[in-house]
């Protein structure tokens, strides 16, 4: 099913510097999320993927704001709402928090108290979106332990954080997320901070339960091993901004950005790769161009805007001027 | 062990039946036992002048551990860690205190997280500093040339020695630390996932720094990572541990494409590859049964 979920338009976000200024880290983002399909939003440090992405749930806080865009929510049922136009305390934003749209983050203690139960922690989540009572909360709650794959729920359910490993406490907070049957999941780095076999096993997990429940997925990493592996349409960010998007067989087979080329060409697996070399050895060309119009990044100090330029019907690349000249 | 550890060798560490147990006491009162976890279970190993060992494993794997015994930062309970360097050995587990201080200036350490190994209340000059401060080597006019010599290898300027490290962004902290870790000219350097916290393209770069200033420096490094793809691009040999064992060590390369020890092949498997056609299958620890998990009997030193 490819219809969408999430539209985000043209997304800013800024932050205000103590002394007085602007630092912008986010400028104009676009993208959608289709029901049943997985969106990779890639990039470095600074690049502003968490921040799209906590602009989604409306966790930006000062001194960060939402300077502008729309991000449209059309849920299955009911009316799609522009999230950003929602007053900050709303009861749409609450219902649509932990209801709707879920969210994971790359450090499970972010959203485990470790002085409650894990059963106490999972029933929460249940109870705030449905009414039901506490004995069918914890039934439901012991399910979906079993469906992330821990064993002995019901011991599990009486026992705290810290007698979890991460890889454990990183399926809790996925049971977490997922209990209410959310129509979108963001996931901020969910593995960055697992071994490499907890990152497999979190990885299928998450594969197999967005197939189940035709969950729109948001992943966040830095990782394009991973990207390749979760992914069906990826876009790349770098300064508040995404320079290239596709789907991801066609990113990997034909990279047209430099920052996504240089991404790639950093993973550990490029230099022992001829396949990945060759790849990286010839630069794929854009043959609907237009004129004046670069891949490459602006000189420094330059203040003309960007372009997004859509080619081969699914593919995005972001384009600078090379003059104040050239055609829009 | 009957070897005279007074004698010259010619490994450069020799480790021997390296232990490390930690006791945790259960049960309450007359009930208490005491149960006895072993993060380092007899490992033996050599490392060989100049090269590049790899220590790679997952979390509770002991690597971290067997760097930090190695190093004398935690006390072995039982093992020896004969180091060979300026003509003599010395069972580095079995010294006294005393004895050490003067041997810390042959071994260094470079830390994961670059924003905790770093004092954020002194200048970078200070913290580079630091090492021949307290070994009191040299003039301050000589330890300040020294700082600028040793910044300008790993690639900072001049004008940071005055900074604070909150001014750097990470790759930055870890040359910091690098600096700091070279200073003193050690034989040995070990780095405890040394570049795991940074991003991949920064990654590459502090690395490549490692390598360089390898040659340069004539050093011996132990990397201890739990990312395979980092270990293969700069070890020239590999130990894969487990439950405080090594399963299997040699050659980097050949470990990697050839691996034989069963729970080498689960941690290769692990690792998603950034091509979306290619089949990712990875096995799972638990599916191996506890004879595959014994260590290989003929682990190459």
């Amino acid at each position: 099913m490819n219809d969408i979920v999430l539209n985000v338009e043209n997304l800013r976000v800024s932050f205000r510097t103590m002394l007085g200024g602007r630092m912008d880290a986010v400028r104009g983002v676009s993208f959608t999320l289709r029901r049943g399909k997985t969106l990779a939003l890639v990039g470095e440090s600074g690049s502003g993927k968490s921040v799209t992405s906590y602009s989604i749930l409306r966790l930006i806080q000062k001194p960060g704001e939402i300077t502008g865009g729309r991000i449209l929510f059309t849920p299955a049922s009911g009316q799609p709402v522009d999230i950003v136009s929602l007053p900050a305390k709303s009861e749409s934003l609450f219902k649509i928090r932990g209801g709707k749209i879920s969210m994971i983050f790359q450090e499970p203690m972010t959203a485990l108290s470790p002085v409650h139960t894990i059963g106490n922690q999972l029933c929460e989540a249940i109870r705030i979106h449905r009414d039901c009572s506490k004995h069918d909360a914890e039934e439901r709650a012991q399910e979906m332990l079993v469906k992330v794959g821990i064993k002995d729920p019901s011991k599990r359910l009486k026992q705290y954080p810290f007698e979890f490993s991460g890889g454990m406490r990183q399926r809790v907070v996925i049971a977490m997320a997922l209990v209410c049957r959310p129509e979108i999941l963001i996931a901020d780095e969910p593995t960055t901070a697992l071994d490499v076999t907890v990152q497999a096993q979190i990885l299928r997990l998450i594969k197999d339960l967005k197939s189940e429940m035709n969950t729109a997925v948001l992943f966040i990493t830095h990782d394009l091993g991973v990207v390749a592996q979760v992914a069906d349409d990826v876009a790349v960010m770098k300064q508040g901004r995404i320079v290239e998007s596709a789907p991801v067989r066609d990113l990997f087979r034909k990279p047209y950005h430099p920052y996504t080329r240089k991404l790639l060409a950093a993973t550990p697996h490029a230099r022992r790769d001829p396949q990945i070399q060759k790849l990286l050895a010839e630069q794929p060309v854009i043959h609907d161009l237009p004129v004046g119009w670069l891949v490459d990044e602006p000189k420094a100090g330059s203040d003309l805007d960007p372009l997004v330029h859509r080619f081969e019907d699914t593919r995005e690349v972001l384009l600078w001027p090379a003059s104040a000249d050239a055609t829009r | 062990m009957s070897e005279d550890h007074n004698q010259p060798s010619d490994a450069f560490l020799r480790v021997r039946n390296l232990s490390k147990h930690f006791e945790t006491r259960i049960g309450k009162g007359w009930r208490k036992q005491i149960e006895i976890f072993k993060a380092l279970d007899n490992i033996s190993f050599d490392v060989r002048p100049g090269e590049t060992l790899g220590i790679v494993g997952e979390s509770g794997s002991g690597k971290t551990t067997a760097a930090r015994c190695i190093l004398r930062a935690i006390q072995p309970t039982h093992g020896q860690v004969i180091f060979t360097n300026r003509g003599r050995s010395v069972d580095l587990a079995s010294i006294s205190d005393r004895e050490l201080i003067p041997l810390r200036q042959e071994m260094q350490m470079i830390f994961q997280d670059p924003f905790s190994s770093l004092n954020p209340r002194m200048t970078v000059a200070e913290i580079v500093a630091e090492p021949l401060l307290i070994h009191r080597i040299g003039s301050r006019r000589e330890r300040n040339e020294r700082v600028a010599e040793m910044l300008e290898k790993v690639g900072l300027q001049p004008e940071h020695m005055n900074r604070y490290p909150h001014a750097f962004s990470g790759g930055q902290r870890q040359r910091i630390g690098i600096a700091r870790a070279l200073i003193m000219r050690p034989a040995l350097v070990v780095a405890d996932e040394a570049v795991s916290a940074l991003d991949v393209s920064v990654q590459a770069r502090v690395l490549d720094l490692l390598q360089q200033l390898q040659s340069e420096l004539k050093l011996t490094y132990i990397f201890v990572s739990h990312d395979l793809s980092i270990i293969r691009q700069i070890c020239n040999r590999v130990a894969v541990m487990h439950h405080g064992q090594i399963m299997e060590m040699g050659d980097a390369e050949e470990v990697f494409t050839n691996p034989r020890h069963a729970y080498t092949r689960v941690l290769l498997s692990a690792i998603p590859y950034p091509d979306p056609d290619r089949e990712f299958q990875p096995l799972r620890v638990s599916d191996l049964t506890p004879e595959q998990l014994e260590p290989l009997p003929d682990i190459a030193q």
